[in-house]
């Protein structure tokens, strides 16, 4: 009961730098990938493209709340990008930064949903094992949210038939509105709460919902920065090619040394080459690190004052906000800032 | 007697209490010209006070990385040898040193975005935007430092005397190494912050001689990276 009340949203002190390791086999050869982030960023991908489609389903010109929203904030990137970059060549690069930005900060903002994988952990696992009183006396860990669930059964079901009763006495029809489905929920877990058939549930469903118990944010792992900062990289440097050709590009590495003639074949006697290139390196490390630091140590530090509080709902307020709402937000801005002011230095003479 | 304990106490003592130095400094600067500028401007107190957040936000990067290596290092643990300890004193060291330059040059930048915003509050987006990314990149030579206290921390150390004295030349190296870059980078942001409050058709010129500026003042973490790193990995 206590890992379920203490920290944030259950995650105890335990898990502070734990990464969760799965490996596969592929042609003799075995690779190790973090099942936590890869759910994480397809669950960031989800949402993201489930807006895009909402929003232009169905365009109008006199638009309705979600396409206007959506509008207002490709309208904010490309007025950046092309204040940064000018309109003539900014054009190409908006639809990159501005999804590269909705989804850093959708990423950084994940962490502060409730968690719902505990919540269909419980339910598949009193499914699978009869009930969930069955459940609770196999397992302590499921104690807590257990007994959480029947308070709010309790408590639902005494709500319902005193609205019963109400109806009665007014002798009003019993209106089937937006709690049908409060109603048929709650018919649910009742079922679900008193199984008795034991279901064969496939292992990796529960093997899923086990590694996942909250939502975490995909950026707290360095592999999506650096995957980020990379990519980034790889469009600075391909745009320098494109707008200073192959050259020029290889040029600009002679810096403050002329590149003309034979210059060129002579890059390593040059030592301002090697501080260029290593240079180029480090604005990548720079990059994703500055990201990776600030959502991690966020996180770290929700974790560890929840911990120590022993706040009552599993969740301090403000630390959140700070950390998740606006550290979140500023980062995933200065990170899609930095992409677009590197390619207007590199790739612009 | 746990060396790896008392290498991890004593490293977050030194990584938190001196790596809150610098930013310290650099909020209570940028807190002083936002109190300036509002009994200048008592009309766009607002904005000022935006500005003032979140240039303040950004600066205290470097103090939460010091936090965050703090925070590792108290609940990290580990096997008890000298080597151990001494990498866990010198990530601490290294963090700490390396967040009191960026901190107190990421306030700079903050301080002139207040002042700008308190003479002409039609332009705060393009000096927020300048104030921005010029603290961002100052930032860089922490999050060098942090990148070797990590690598301190997490790396397997050979306990023998050769690699100890090299840890602990790494950490100092990275540490110091990140103070006068942090600073300089800081200054140019606050002029090109300042420059652009004055005149702010220059931004796009101004915000990319400051990048210049700014990553050629960085060379010297850059060294001070690559000599860690070769301590680190060659001894």
């Amino acid at each position: 009961m206590l890992i379920y009340l203490t920290g944030k949203w259950g995650l105890s002190m335990d898990s502070i730098g734990v990464i969760t390791k799965w490996q596969i086999v592929l042609f003799g050869q075995s690779i190790s990938y973090n099942p936590v982030m890869l759910m994480m960023t397809w669950i960031v991908m989800a949402i993201i493209v489930i807006l895009a489609i909402l929003s232009t389903r169905k365009m109008k010109k006199k638009p309705g709340k979600l396409q206007m929203m959506m509008e207002l904030f490709y309208k904010a990137f490309r007025d950046l990008t092309y204040s940064t970059l000018g309109e003539e060549m900014g054009k190409a690069y908006v639809p990159y930064i501005a999804t590269l930005f909705i989804f850093l900060l959708l990423s950084n903002y994940i962490g502060i949903l409730p968690p719902v994988f505990q919540f269909f952990h419980m339910i598949l696992y009193a499914l699978d094992n009869g009930g969930l009183a069955m459940a609770a006396s196999d397992s302590a860990i499921m104690l807590g949210p257990i007994l959480v669930l029947r308070s709010v059964l309790i408590v639902t079901v005494i709500l319902v038939a005193a609205n019963l009763l109400m109806l009665l006495k007014k002798k009003k029809d019993f209106k089937f509105g937006i709690t049908k489905y409060f109603y048929l929920f709650i018919a649910f877990l009742f079922v679900v709460s008193n199984w008795m058939i034991p279901l064969p549930i496939p292992d990796f469903l529960y093997a899923w919902m086990a590694i996942i118990p909250v939502f975490q944010e995909p950026t707290k792992f360095l592999s999506t920065p650096l995957s980020l900062g990379l990519l980034s990289a790889v469009v600075v440097h391909v745009s320098a090619i494109k707008y200073k050709g192959l050259k020029g590009y290889l040029g600009s590495y002679m810096d403050p040394l002329p590149s003309e003639g034979i210059w060129m074949f002579l890059f390593w006697i040059n030592p301002f080459w090697y501080l260029n290139v290593i240079g180029e390196m480090a604005k990548v490390v720079s990059h994703s690190f500055r990201l990776f630091g600030n959502i991690l140590g966020g996180s770290i530090i929700i974790v560890i004052v929840s911990n120590l509080t022993y706040f009552m709902l599993p969740m301090p307020a403000f630390l959140n906000a700070f950390f998740g709402l606006f550290t979140g937000a500023i980062q995933a801005f200065v990170f899609t800032m930095l992409a677009v002011t590197y390619i207007a230095v590199t790739a612009k003479d | 007697m746990d060396l790896a304990l008392i290498g991890s106490y004593v490293g977050a003592a030194l990584a938190m209490g001196i790596g809150a130095i610098g930013a310290g400094i650099g909020e209570g600067y940028a807190a002083g010209k936002a109190g300036e500028g509002i009994s200048r401007q008592p009309s766009s107190s607002g904005s000022i006070t935006r500005t003032m957040l979140i240039g303040q936000a950004i600066t205290e990067t470097s103090s939460i990385f010091a936090l965050l290596v703090a925070l590792i290092l108290l609940f990290r643990g580990g096997e008890s040898t000298t080597a151990t300890m001494l990498a866990y004193i010198f990530a601490g060291v290294c963090i700490g040193l390396g967040a009191l330059g960026p901190g107190i040059g990421a306030g700079l930048p903050a301080g002139a975005a207040c002042q700008g915003v308190a003479r002409k509050p039609e332009n705060e987006n393009s000096i927020m935007l300048n104030m921005i990314i010029g603290q961002a990149v100052t930032q860089t030579s922490v999050i060098f430092a942090l990148v070797v206290a990590l690598l301190l921390i997490f790396q397997n150390h050979a306990d023998t005397f050769m690699h100890n004295v090299a840890i602990c030349g790494a950490g100092l190296a990275m540490g110091f190494g990140a103070i006068g870059p942090g600073i300089g980078a800081g200054i140019a942001a606050y002029n090109a912050t300042d420059s652009i409050g004055y005149k702010v058709g220059t931004s796009k010129v101004v915000t990319t001689t400051m990048l210049l500026g700014q990553s050629v003042c960085q060379s010297t973490a850059i060294y001070s990276l690559v000599v860690a790193m070769i301590l680190m990995f060659m001894f």
